[in-house]
C-alpha cells in the first residue's frame, strides 16, 4: 500500500515523514527543501506500508518539475491513500491545493499541522466542522513537538475516505467539463486540466482548446484563471466558516528589523561574517588536532613498519585521503552546518534572500541564489547540492560557476596559513576582495551570455521560529554523511593515484615539464606549481604539499612575499576539488563541469600571471 | 483549397463512413455539404493529389491514414463544441451542430469576437450595480462578472485589460505600505500562474508589508508573506480598499 504526503511547501511534510518512518529526510524552514521523491517503508500492525514524501507544491497545474511529479502520481493513481498536510496558520491558502487534490477522489486524511503556532497567533479551527465540509477525517498535530503525529497512521488506515467536497465552478467551465467527459473517457480533474491546456491526449487537448477559446472570449480570462479564482473563493468560504480568530495583542515583530534595508543588511552581514569567523576559529583548532593525531598515531607508526615501498606508498596515500576527508569534514563543514542549520530552521535565510534579491539580479540570478552562495563559504560540495532549489537551468548554470569560485573553508585555510601568516592580514583580506570582484564580474558576464528564461523571485517567507537542537544536529549530521559518502571514496582513490604518480616519478617529470612555465609566467618555483596539483584533492592539502616540497614550514625563507601571494591566489581560484567536480557532474552534467573547470583554471593562471607581471 | 474546406470534406467522408460502413462517393458528399457535384469532384481530385484520400472503384472515397487523422480530429472538436453550445446557449441539437460546423475551423473569429464583446459589455453593465461575487455564500460559484474578470491572460502578447481603474490605482511599486489594498489586475508574465496559485487574484485584499529601496517587496496575501522581485511587483496593480 502506497501512502503519499501532499501539501504546500514548508508545512512540515518532511518532519512528519521522518516521524512516521524514522528515516532522516532533510527538514528546513524554507520552501522547497524536498525536491525529489523520498520514500520509506513502515510496518504497522504487521503490515508494510510505503510512505512517499512528495515535494511541496502550491497547485497541480504548474509546469515546474515538482508540480508535474505530484500531478502525475495522482493522475496515474499511484497512491492508494494520501495524507494532505495543511498549515493551520495559513489554512485558506493551503485549502486551495487541497480542493484540487480532493478532485482525484482518492482516500484522504487531512492533517492540520502547526496547530500550536496557530493557537499562539490566536487562530482556532473547528476541526469537526472542517471534516464535515470536506467530507473526510481531519486530525490536528503539532509535528515539531511530536503532538498528535502518533495518530496519523492509525487514523489514515482506519478512516481515510475520498473527500466529498466539490468546488462548483463557473457554469461555462462546468458545461465544458461535462462536454469533455462526455466525449472522452476521463475523470473530472483531467478534464479540468485539459481545459487549461495540460494533458497528454492531443485529440482531447485540441477539442478542449476550442472550448477554452470560446470561454476566454466570453470572460476575457482563460479557463485556468477562472478555475483558480473559483477555487480560491471556495477555499476562502470554507476557511471563514471554520476559523475563529481571537484578537491578539501584536507583540514585537522581529521582521521589522530583519527585512528593512537598515538595519536588515548590516544584521545580515554581521550574521554571515560572524559565522565565518567562528567556524574558522573552531575549525582550524579541530583540524590541527585531527591532523596531528593522524600524523603521530597512524602515519608515523606505518612508516616504521618497513613495508615494501609501493605498498607503503599506497597505505600512506590511503591515510592521507582519509585525513583529507575527516580533516575538512568535521572541523569545518560540520561546524559550519551547525550554524547554517540554525539559520535554515529559524527561517532567516528567506529574509536574506529577500534582502539580496536586487544584488543577485545584477549577476543573473534572483534572491534565492544567495543560499548556495552562503553555503559555499562552508564547503562547495553541499553548496552545489543546494543549487537545485533554483528555478531555472539558467540560474543553476550561473550559480555553478559562482559557487565554485566562493572561497570555501578549505581555501580560507590557505589564505590564512600562507598570506595572513607570512605576508600580512590586509593582504589576506585583499585576496577575498579580488575573489569577490571576480565573482561579480563573472556573474555580470554570465548573466549576459547564458541562454534561458529569466524568472523573477516569488518566494514565500518562512515564518520565524526557534530552531530545535535535535533537528539542527541531525541535519548537520546528514549533510556530513552525504559529504563523506560522495567525497571519501574519491579522496582515497585520488590520493592513491597521486601517491603512485609521485612514487613512479611522474610528478618529478611533470615538475620538470612545468618548470619553465612556472618560473616565467607565474614566477613560482616548480615545486610550488606541483603543490597546486595536490589542491585538486583537497584545497588546503596544497598547503601541506607545499610545506613538504619546499622542505620547511617557514615558507617565507624560501619564497618571496609576491610568490606566496601569487601561489595562494592561484590555489584559491583554480580547479574545484575532486569532490566538487563529482557533485557538480551529478547535479549539472558533464558540459557544465568541463566549462566550470576550464574557466577556473584559466582565471587562476591569468590572475596569477597578472600579479607576477605587476610586481616583477 | 482552404484548410477549413479540406477539413469539411474529410470530416464528411468520415461521418458517412462511420454511419453507413461504406465508402461515400462525390455525389454523397455533394448532398452532405450542399455543394455542387462538379466542385466536389474538383476538391476530391485535389485531396487525392495531397494524399488525404484514395479514390477506389466507382468513385468510392476512402481516407488515407493522414486524412483519417485530420478528419478524426475535426470530428471530435465538432462533437465537443456541439455538446458545449447545447449546454451553454440551450441551442437545439441541429442548430448547435450547424454552429459547431463553423466554429470548428478558424474562420469564425469575427463572430466569436462579437459574441465575446457583447458578453463583456453586458457583464460590465451588471458590474455597475455593485454586484460582485465576494460576498456570496458557501457553495455558490463566482459568476462571469466576478472581480477576477480583470485578470489578464498570460503570454507575450497579453495586453492590460484593467477596466476603468480608479484614481487610486497603482502598481505595487508605488502603493502605500501597511494599509489594506485590493488587487485590481496583473499585467501578465511567465510567473502569472504562480501568483494566482498563491492567491494574488483581482479582488483579493493584500497588504504591502515592506518595500526595500531597491523595490523588492514583501506582500501579505492570505496571511502569508511573499517576497517578490521588483519586475514582478511592478506588474501587480492595486488600489486602496
Amino acid at each position: 500500500m502506497k501512502i503519499g504526503l501532499i501539501g504546500n511547501p514548508n508545512v512540515g511534510k518532511s518532519l512528519i515523514f521522518n516521524q512516521l518512518t524514522g528515516l532522516g529526510v532533510e527538514v528546513s524552514n524554507y520552501p522547497g527543501t524536498t525536491v525529489g521523491l523520498e520514500t520509506g517503508n513502515v510496518c504497522y500492525q504487521r503490515e508494510k506500508f510505503e510512505i512517499c514524501d512528495l515535494p511541496g507544491v502550491y497547485s497541480l497545474d504548474g509546469d515546474s518539475d515538482e508540480e508535474k511529479l505530484v500531478n502525475g502520481m495522482l493522475e496515474r493513481h499511484e497512491l492508494d491513500l494520501a495524507i494532505a498536510i495543511l498549515d493551520a496558520v495559513h489554512l485558506e491558502r493551503n485549502l486551495y491545493l487541497f480542493l484540487q487534490v480532493a478532485e482525484y477522489r482518492l482516500p484522504l486524511l487531512v492533517v492540520l499541522n502547526m496547530v500550536d503556532e496557530a493557537e499562539n497567533s490566536g487562530i482556532s479551527i473547528d476541526s469537526s466542522e472542517l471534516s464535515e465540509i470536506l467530507g473526510c477525517p481531519v486530525i490536528m498535530t503539532a509535528a515539531i513537538h511530536g503532538r498528535g503525529t502518533g495518530l496519523i497512521l492509525p487514523s489514515a488506515l482506519s478512516s481515510a475516505c475520498p473527500a466529498t467536497v466539490t468546488v462548483s465552478y463557473d457554469h461555462h467551465i462546468e458545461a465544458a467539463v461535462r462536454s469533455i467527459m462526455g466525449n472522452f473517457p476521463v475523470s473530472r480533474p483531467v478534464a479540468l486540466q485539459s481545459l487549461e491546456g495540460i494533458g497528454t491526449d492531443q485529440e482531447m487537448l485540441d477539442s478542449s482548446a476550442a472550448i477554452a477559446g470560446e470561454i476566454e472570449n466570453r470572460h476575457k480570462m482563460s479557463p485556468g484563471q477562472i478555475i483558480s479564482a473559483n477555487r480560491h473563493h471556495f477555499a476562502k468560504q470554507v476557511a471563514d466558516r471554520v476559523i475563529k480568530v481571537r484578537p491578539k495583542k501584536t507583540g514585537f515583530d522581529l521582521d521589522r528589523l530583519l527585512t528593512k534595508g537598515i538595519p536588515g543588511i548590516p544584521i545580515m552581514a554581521l550574521i554571515l561574517i560572524g559565522i565565518l569567523l567562528v567556524v574558522f576559529t573552531i575549525g582550524s583548532w579541530l583540524e590541527g588536532m585531527i591532523v596531528a593525531f593522524f600524523t603521530s598515531y597512524l602515519v608515523a607508526p606505518l612508516l616504521t613498519l618497513g613495508l615494501p615501498p609501493p605498498l607503503q606508498q599506497v597505505s600512506v596515500s590511503v591515510l592521507l585521503g582519509l585525513q583529507a576527508g575527516i580533516g575538512i569534514a568535521f572541523p569545518f563543514i560540520f561546524t559550519f552546518y551547525i550554524f547554517i542549520s540554525i539559520l535554515e530552521d529559524s527561517g532567516y535565510l528567506t529574509r536574506a534572500a529577500f534582502l539580496a534579491d536586487q544584488a543577485m539580479h545584477r549577476i543573473g540570478m534572483h534572491g534565492q541564489a544567495i543560499i548556495p552562495l552562503i553555503l559555499g563559504f562552508g564547503c562547495t560540495v553541499p553548496a552545489v547540492m543546494s543549487i537545485r532549489l533554483l528555478a531555472s537551468r539558467r540560474e543553476r548554470v550561473i550559480a555553478s560557476f559562482l559557487v565554485t569560485m566562493i572561497p570555501c573553508s578549505a581555501r580560507t585555510v590557505i589564505i590564512a596559513g600562507v598570506v595572513a601568516t607570512f605576508v600580512g592580514i590586509w593582504w589576506a583580506l585583499s585576496i577575498y576582495l579580488i575573489v569577490f570582484i571576480l565573482v561579480i564580474l563573472t556573474g555580470l558576464l554570465l548573466s549576459r551570455i547564458t541562454p534561458g528564461e529569466r524568472f523573477g523571485m516569488i518566494m514565500e517567507m518562512a515564518p520565524l521560529r526557534a530552531p530545535q537542537a535535535t533537528n539542527v544536529v541531525k541535519k548537520s549530521w546528514r549533510k556530513i554523511s552525504e559529504f563523506l559518502t560522495i567525497a571519501m571514496p574519491l579522496l582515497i582513490i585520488s590520493s592513491i593515484i597521486l601517491g603512485l604518480l609521485q612514487y613512479y616519478g611522474v610528478i618529478t617529470a611533470f615538475q620538470n615539464f612545468i618548470a619553465p612555465f612556472s618560473t616565467i609566467v607565474l614566477g613560482l618555483p616548480a615545486y610550488a606549481s606541483t603543490a597546486l596539483i595536490f589542491g585538486i584533492l583537497r584545497k588546503e592539502m596544497a598547503l601541506g604539499a607545499l610545506v613538504v616540497l619546499a622542505g620547511t614550514p617557514a615558507l617565507n625563507t624560501v619564497m618571496t612575499h609576491v610568490q606566496l601571494y601569487t601561489w595562494a591566489i592561484i590555489s584559491v581560484l583554480f580547479v574545484p576539488c575532486v569532490s566538487t567536480i563529482a557533485v557538480l557532474y551529478r547535479q549539472m552534467g558533464l558540459k557544465t563541469v568541463v566549462m566550470v573547470t576550464t574557466y577556473t583554471v584559466i582565471i587562476g593562471i591569468v590572475i596569477g600571471a597578472c600579479i607576477h607581471l605587476a610586481f616583477a | 483549397m482552404e484548410s477549413s474546406e479540406r477539413e469539411d470534406y474529410l470530416e464528411a467522408v468520415l461521418v458517412r463512413h462511420l454511419a453507413a460502413q461504406a465508402h461515400p462517393t462525390a455525389k454523397d458528399l455533394a448532398e452532405d455539404l450542399s455543394v455542387r457535384e462538379d466542385i466536389i469532384v474538383e476538391g476530391v481530385t485535389y485531396l487525392e493529389q495531397q494524399g488525404d484520400i484514395v479514390l477506389g472503384e466507382n468513385g468510392a472515397i476512402s481516407l488515407t491514414a493522414r486524412g483519417h487523422h485530420v478528419a478524426n480530429r475535426v470530428l471530435k472538436k465538432h462533437r465537443v463544441l456541439q455538446c458545449f453550445l447545447g449546454e451553454i446557449l440551450g441551442m437545439d441539437d441541429h442548430t448547435a451542430s450547424d454552429e459547431a460546423c463553423v466554429l470548428e475551423h478558424t474562420i469564425s473569429d469575427t463572430t466569436i469576437n462579437r459574441i465575446g464583446d457583447y458578453v463583456k459589455s453586458a457583464g460590465s453593465r451588471r458590474g455597475e450595480y455593485g454586484g460582485n461575487g465576494t460576498s456570496q455564500t458557501l457553495m455558490t460559484n463566482q459568476g462571469p462578472n466576478n472581480p477576477a474578470d480583470h485578470l489578464i491572460p498570460g503570454g507575450k502578447d497579453a495586453k492590460p485589460l484593467v477596466s476603468s481603474p480608479g484614481p487610486t490605482c497603482s502598481s505595487l511599486l508605488d502603493a502605500p505600505e501597511s494599509i489594506p489594498l485590493t488587487v485590481v489586475g496583473i499585467t501578465g508574465g511567465e510567473y502569472l500562474h504562480r501568483l494566482i496559485d498563491l492567491g494574488v487574484i483581482p479582488g483579493e485584499e493584500v497588504i504591502l508589508k515592506r518595500r526595500l529601496h531597491n523595490n523588492a517587496v514583501v506582500l501579505q496575501v492570505k496571511k502569508c508573506d511573499i517576497a517578490l522581485s521588483p519586475e514582478i511587483a511592478g506588474t501587480i496593480l492595486v488600489e486602496n480598499s
